[in-house]
């Protein structure tokens, strides 16, 4: 198994060199003038020095060598820097006395053409409402679904089932945007503002959580988006979960199972269940980076600074390195997450070790 | 006023790096900039060295971006989750519903912004390629006639329109340059009535019929077939589906485009759908300009002002018009002085605009914004930020909150 890993670990390196060149001229053949956003005033040789700043006119190769280097070396390290000093910067990207300067303050990072700041700056600033919001909706909707889904195909076409089916139809056929502006109309402008069950309709990114009522307000903050998020993931899930344990409730394992006088619970949970998660996990595993990019919607509805809004608003703002960058991270995640997934593929099925 | 010791290592080329000096600028204002996120939101608390020690009246201000106006609309007017919301282009009956609730009052004030039509003075055929809507295409096959363009101009109830868009946020005109006072001609108001009969008139009369007895007018053997282009806005999808029915009365075929802002605003020299570009007969959409004087404004329309490849399609005469005389003005009334005088040299250039039909005004536009009620001290303007005189906000005594 472990050499498995390593094995995998190893061939994602190409692997993900490939995707960020294909990526990369991908977004750059996208024609776009890293100038065409600025002020109109500007006279046209000065937007030729930004231009050749930004390294926009040398040949396509040059560009990309570059970008990978910002990409895979510059940017690394200087979260590494990050990681190893306790103190905030001083201006101008200098670390304090103390701290382990790996890479000199005057190195060029990636940056967005919208903003003119370093494009991992941003995303340092959103991933966390992504990961808080998103992140926990997801978890919210295994830990409904896969319950729902294991009863209702377990007690097939009883009220159970028929509630279960219905809650995740509902879930499954109303788009984001509708369950989230009506969570609003109801929680938030029906409800009294004074009232304990009022809920904020839009996301404060701002807040830190330091003590009780911070915390407090943070989770209310995130029910809303939570619960519209939730739904829709809860609903997905719990049908994959019912087809998987209604086919494998069919086999004969499971007669033989019950005929050698094991309980049901047994019989449930340890044989069906485990043999039907095969499927669930990869439905799982493999729409996690579908969520960090496809909740977008709801970090619209919710003004959720998240990393799905601003991959939107920098395709919108034609901001070449912003989207390279994300699109790149979402290709790191999709080749994770598979790579987990054939993982647990082994630990739940052990004919499947790959050894 | 931003500080030159700030930005003393960011001019030029350099501009683009300076992230620190970018996102928080020393300036002379009631507030400084605690934290700014792109995107998202920018906090700011109260100046401790502001020149008045009263004030401002807030000890933060937190300015949320993103969302749409409805959205930003009913976090002030329903939920009173923010005090101030600005630029709220939504339907006027919803925002007057929502201000019926109590929560909020709804502001507006009229600087210069007129929601107006362009009519390209040179030929976007398709056919012609990369030269389509510059000067080496020629002239517009029929939109160079002053009868054509006054014709659809008649057709257009700008009572109507003004009163289905924008509610109490607009008002009808017939200039481009609307306001100062000084400046407003009064020699097109003619126009605010709908004429439909009158524009058929107009355009038998000039021999524009329809030959060949399929509904279209022909311009010496043109069809008057327009295609009709602004940003996506329901708004202005509105005026575009009523115009076109009008100019259907009149027996001009027209053919409706709406382009993401974004783009159609975004001055991409490398995309084809840019208001620039106007690769279109018609284009609607709003334009202003800052300060109280038009001098700069009125030169959009000089000659050598014309969008085009050689300056990367910037330029801002966007309708592509010329006239030596027009240029001649331009040029007195940049050594004129004399108030009265730049008045009435302002309404000439104006009113050769107008009578050139090569911009059909539509709507006189006014910003439309909502404060809590519980905010005092609001003095909204068009003619500035609607923040200038944020230091002297205030809350109402005795609603204060948290």
């Amino acid at each position: 198994m472990v050499t498995y890993i390593i094995r995998r670990l190893v061939l994602a390196v190409p692997a993900l060199i490939f995707i960020s060149f294909i990526i990369f001229m991908i977004v750059k053949l996208s024609p776009s003038d890293p100038t065409a956003n600025l002020p109109l005033t500007i006279p046209p040789e000065v937007r030729e020095q930004i231009r050749e700043s930004l390294g926009v006119n040398e040949p396509l190769v040059g560009q990309y060598l570059r970008w990978a280097r910002m990409m895979f070396i510059t940017e690394p390290l200087i979260m590494l820097e990050d990681a190893l000093c306790s103190q905030d910067r001083l201006p101008g990207r200098v670390l304090p006395d103390g701290c382990w300067q790996i890479v000199p303050p005057d190195t060029s990072r990636i940056i967005s053409y919208q903003t003119r700041s370093p494009v991992f700056d941003l995303i340092a600033v959103s991933l966390p409402q992504t990961l808080w919001v998103v992140g926990t909706s997801y978890i919210i909707g295994i830990l409904i679904g896969v319950p729902l889904g294991i009863i209702s195909a377990y007690k097939q076409y009883s009220v159970t089932d028929q509630a279960a089916t219905f809650f995740s139809m509902v879930g499954f056929s109303i788009p984001t945007f509708f369950t989230g502006t009506m969570a609003i109309i109801i929680f938030s402008v029906w409800t009294p503002t004074d009232a304990w069950w009022w809920l904020p309709s839009s996301y404060t990114t701002t807040h830190v959580v330091n003590d009780w009522d911070s915390f407090v307000f943070q989770l209310r903050q995130m029910i809303l988006p939570m619960m519209v998020l939730g739904l829709y993931n809860a609903a997905q899930i719990s049908r994959y979960m019912r087809a998987s344990m209604l086919d494998n409730l069919q086999q004969d394992y499971v007669r033989t199972a019950r005929a050698k006088g094991m309980g049901e619970r047994v019989v449930v949970l340890r044989h069906v269940l485990r043999n039907s998660l095969i499927p669930v996990v990869t439905v799982i595993a493999l729409n996690v980076p579908a969520v960090f990019g496809g909740a977008l919607i709801t970090e619209q509805v919710f003004r959720v600074n998240g990393i799905g809004y601003q991959l939107i608003q920098a395709i919108r703002g034609a901001d070449v390195p912003m989207v390279q960058t994300i699109s790149f991270i979402f290709a790191v995640l999709v080749v994770t997450f598979n790579l987990i997934a054939d993982v647990l593929y082994g630990i739940l099925d052990p004919r499947i070790r790959y050894d | 006023m931003i500080q030159a010791a700030q930005f003393a290592d960011c001019l030029g080329a350099r501009a683009p790096e300076c992230t620190e000096a970018n996102f928080g600028p020393i300036g002379t204002g009631p507030f400084v900039v605690d934290e700014f996120r792109p995107n998202d939101v920018i906090e700011f608390s109260a100046n401790e060295n502001f020149r008045n020690p009263d004030q401002p009246g807030f000890a933060t201000v937190t300015f949320r971006g993103g969302g749409d106006a409805v959205s930003a609309a009913r976090s002030v007017c329903q939920t009173g989750e923010f005090d101030y919301a600005w630029n709220l282009q939504i339907d006027p009956q919803i925002l007057a519903d929502m201000e019926a609730e109590g929560l909020c009052t709804v502001v507006t004030a009229f600087g210069t912004s007129v929601e107006r039509l362009h009519l390209n003075q040179t030929n976007p055929d398709p056919e012609l390629g990369d030269i389509r809507s510059t000067a080496e295409a020629g002239p517009h096959p029929f939109l160079t006639d002053p009868i054509v363009g006054q014709a659809l101009s008649m057709a257009i109830d700008r009572v109507l329109l003004t009163e289905l868009g924008y509610g109490a946020g607009g008002a009808p005109t017939c200039n481009v340059l609307p306001a100062p006072e000084l400046y407003a001609s009064t020699a097109n108001d003619a126009c605010l009535e709908q004429d439909l009969e009158g524009a058929i008139a107009l355009l038998d009369e000039a021999g524009i019929v329809d030959s060949d007895g399929d509904g279209i007018r022909e311009y010496e053997g043109t069809p008057l077939s327009v295609v009709f282009q602004t940003s996506t806005n329901a708004v202005r999808q509105d005026y575009q589906a009523l115009i076109q029915d009008w100019w259907s009365q009149i027996g001009v075929d027209t053919e409706l485009r709406n382009i993401d802002a974004s783009v159609f605003f975004g001055g991409d020299p490398a995309s084809p759908d840019t208001f620039q570009k106007f690769y279109a007969d018609i284009e609607m959409y709003t334009n202003n300009f800052a300060g109280v004087d038009p001098q700069a404004y009125m030169a959009n329309w000089v000659c050598d002002d014309w969008p085009r490849p050689e300056t990367q399609w910037q330029g801002a005469n966007i309708q592509r018009f010329c006239d030596p005389a027009y240029d001649e003005l331009v040029a007195e009334m940049s050594t004129t002085a004399d108030l009265e005088e730049r008045g009435r040299l302002a309404r000439e250039m104006n009113d050769m605009l107008m009578q050139s039909y090569s911009i059909i005004p539509i709507t006189h536009r006014g910003g439309v914004s909502a404060h809590a009620a519980s905010l005092e001290g609001i003095s909204m303007s068009d003619w500035d930020s609607e923040l200038w005189n944020i230091a002297e906000w205030t809350r109402t005594p005795g609603m204060e909150r948290e």
